[in-house]
């Protein structure tokens, strides 16, 4: 049921359940509207209204005093944490772990933030109910049978707050989405081991496009592997989309362990007279292995994505022949008695 | 009707024109009723306290300024009067506190809508019962909501999506 539908039948019932009195009201003795009293010139200077009024004035002035002597008090910022799925959110908390703002990093994070509501002085969990809810009404998450990916970050100068808030973050992320019947993966982002001054050129490439330094990094992660994808192709595409592509990436390079050390050698120098990545190079070797019409010079030029969909597809194509009975070119097995062969 | 038209009858009442009772007391008798309700919990005694809310407004009603939202208003002077009978019956040892249900009456009303009324006042805590039927049933924005209630306007918020996320669940 939709909360439209649960409001109009509050409404709905209440305005049957509510008796009405009017009746006994006009009945009453008490039933009328009593005269305005009109005040003399006498009455607006009269000693009560008069002491009133200067002491109002006196307790302006005190106020004004302390206000400008004192000095403004403004939280001080104990974490940041950002949250992206696809809208991205920076939320900024208090060292009593509650929020001091809310902000979008995206035009996506625009939407699931409500002008209406006011964040500051909830709850870190509070705050995530409602971005996650209106992630899930604006369809950014969805209740289908694939996972939702969702990247969490957070920063802070206090190692174990932030190890703190990284379980509270990513076990309310997982309990939220779980409420929707949707299935969820979070993924954790740290910052980057690199120099303050490294750090603020990273925050400045983030900002200027418009995504947190948790996705820049997962990014940068991907260019190592497959230095044919950008920055500017890459900023648009969901936190699912990235992580599936950084996870195709990296999946060759987990059966590197199985080569021999000197021939790790010899697929980085093949890698490099190619101008290609290790791991392109290791998916193009399994797709020759399985198909022998390739060759590397029809490949290296081809995305690691049609490459990921070529190895793919001739894996399944193996796969439905070895478990189709029916396909059997072996006359000597046939078994059909209309068979001349 | 909307708050200025409201404050337009207002106004007109306060200057002596009684005709216009009836609209105001229509479009504000479901709020005031059941913010009485929430604290009695009795029906007949709700009642009653409902008709002394307008009475006492009426007699008050120069004292009332536009600066706040007349439902407000008249909500506190209801509340007030059903704090001050609560306490009054519990001095007298009228009401068993400890055991007090909602004594909800009979209504004509539908099967469904009767579990709904139930569910509200069974499943909600008294800030939720509160925070949604100001809203739903007396059109308050969340932020007159907190102003009333004395409270942060993000508590309001998440209290209100709380409350309803908790009816969606059991209805």
């Amino acid at each position: 049921m939709e909360k439209q539908d649960i409001r109009f039948r509050i409404k709905e019932t209440c305005d049957e359940r509510t008796p009405d009195v009017l009746n006994s009201i006009k009945n009453s003795s008490e039933f009328r509207v009593p005269v305005k009293n009109k005040k003399s010139l006498l009455d607006y200077f009269s000693l009560k209204s008069f002491s009133y009024s200067l002491a109002s004035v006196f307790v302006i002035a005190l106020l004004i005093t302390l206000v400008m002597t004192s000095q403004p008090s403004t939280p001080v910022i104990a974490s940041t944490i950002t949250v992206d799925i696809n809208p991205s959110i920076e939320i900024t908390l208090d060292e009593d772990d509650n929020v001091i703002n809310v902000v979008a990093i995206n035009d996506d994070g625009e939407e699931i933030i409500n002008p209406n509501t006011t964040f500051r002085g909830l709850s870190l969990d509070q705050a995530i109910e409602i971005l996650i809810e209106e992630a899930y009404d604006q369809g950014f998450i969805v209740d289908t049978t694939e996972e939702n990916v969702v990247l969490i970050s957070v920063d802070s100068d206090n190692s174990e707050l932030r190890e703190r808030l990284e379980t509270q973050l990513e076990t309310k992320i997982a309990a939220e989405v779980v409420k929707y019947s949707a299935l969820v993966r979070v993924i954790k982002e740290r910052n980057p081991d690199v120099t303050n001054e490294q750090l603020e050129n990273l925050v400045t490439i983030a900002r200027n496009n418009k995504i947190t330094i948790a996705k820049l990094s997962l990014i940068n992660k991907i260019i190592i592997l497959d230095d044919s994808y950008t920055l500017f192709n890459l900023k648009d595409q969901s936190i699912k989309d990235l992580y599936i592509l950084h996870y195709s990436l990296l999946s060759p390079i987990e059966n590197i362990t199985d080569i021999e050390p000197d021939e790790v050698q010899d697929l980085i120098d093949d890698a490099q007279e190619h101008q290609i990545t290790v791991a392109k190079l290791l998916l193009i070797n399994k797709i020759l292995e399985l198909e022998e019409a390739y060759t590397l010079e029809d490949l290296k030029d081809l995305t690691v994505r049609e490459l990921n969909g070529i190895h793919y597809k001739l894996l399944n194509t193996e796969t439905t022949e070895d478990d189709n009975p029916g396909n059997n070119d072996d006359p000597g097995n046939s078994d059909d008695p209309g068979n001349g062969n | 009707m909307a708050n200025k038209d409201i404050n337009e009858l207002v106004k007109q009442l306060q200057n002596g024109n009684i005709e216009v009772f009836d609209d105001i007391y229509y479009q504000t008798k479901n709020i005031v009723y059941y913010s009485i309700f929430i604290i009695l919990k009795d029906y007949q005694l709700s009642e009653d306290i409902m008709q002394d809310t307008y009475l006492k407004a009426l007699d008050k009603i120069h004292t009332y300024k536009p600066r706040a939202h007349f439902k407000s208003w008249i909500v506190t002077i209801a509340k007030n009067l059903a704090i001050n009978e609560f306490n009054r019956r519990k001095r007298e040892m009228l009401i068993d506190i400890s055991e007090q249900e909602y004594i909800l009456g009979s209504c004509a009303s539908t099967a469904e809508n009767e579990v709904l009324i139930s569910q509200i006042f069974t499943v909600l805590s008294d800030i939720e019962k509160e925070v949604v039927l100001l809203h739903v049933v007396g059109d308050l924005k969340h932020r007159e909501i907190a102003k009333l209630l004395n409270k942060p306007l993000g508590t309001i918020t998440w209290t209100y999506n709380k409350a309803i996320k908790k009816l969606k669940e059991k209805i």
